[in-house]
């Protein structure tokens, strides 16, 4: 089973972030949409530390690229996908967790 | 009929999020769905001992939580967000579960659908 967990809030704000890295595993996916796209401009030091470690448990990371274009955000660390990638990453998973 | 999980990561009482996911935690159960409630993050003071929310008005969430098992509902409680916060198991009541991280998404795979109680507070 892997879930695919859903963040919508800024790195600085972090209303999601600890739960939801706390609970992805390996094979899992985190997507930033909203104001969660923020986090590929910059991110406190120790969540990016959370980050690296997941990365390394093969959580994959995904930003949505229309919130990203609205906030004239650019690059991210992880995959960055269109309102369609994002339906199929709901697809594909099996439970979405926001 | 499909199990679901409400993760609760808020404490009481500065936000009405523990209350509000309570209220829906006992709806879900009371229309006879399988419900099982996680208390992740600042959401372990929800079973805090000692609470005497009076003095704010407000009603005791934790005596509220308790009485979820009259409805067959499954607390568990996060051990590590507990390690986190210093508190330990005589710091809690009620009837719950500790489980840590590996045991959680055990349990996530067991549930069809999640809930989150999440609040900024």
């Amino acid at each position: 089973m892997a879930n695919l967990f859903i963040i919508s809030t800024s790195p600085f704000k972090r209303r999601e972030h600890n739960m939801h890295l706390y609970l992805a595993k390996e094979n899992d996916a985190v997507i930033f949409i909203q104001n969660g796209v923020y986090i590929a401009q910059g991110m406190p030091p120790d969540l990016k530390s959370i980050i690296e470690e997941k990365k390394k448990q093969k959580v994959k990371f995904y930003a949505l690229k229309e919130d990203m274009k609205a906030r004239g955000i650019k690059g991210f660390f992880g995959d960055i996908v269109d309102y369609d990638g994002f339906l199929e990453l709901i697809e594909t998973y099996d439970k979405v967790i926001h | 009929m499909k199990r679901v999980m409400v993760l609760i990561n808020a404490a009481p009482y500065g936000t009405a999020t523990p209350a509000e996911a309570y209220r829906t935690v006992q709806g879900l159960a009371g229309m006879g769905i399988e419900t099982s409630c996680v208390l992740i993050g600042d959401g372990v003071f929800i079973l805090k001992k000692d609470q005497e929310p009076r003095e704010i008005d407000m009603q005791k969430l934790s005596d509220a939580y308790k009485a979820l098992s009259e409805f067959d509902v499954k607390i568990y409680v996060c051990s590590d967000s507990l390690k986190e916060r210093g508190l330990t198991l005589e710091d809690l009541e009620g009837p719950f579960e500790l489980v840590g991280c590996e045991e959680m998404n055990a349990l996530l795979d067991k549930h069809d659908c999640v809930l989150t109680f999440t609040s900024g507070g």
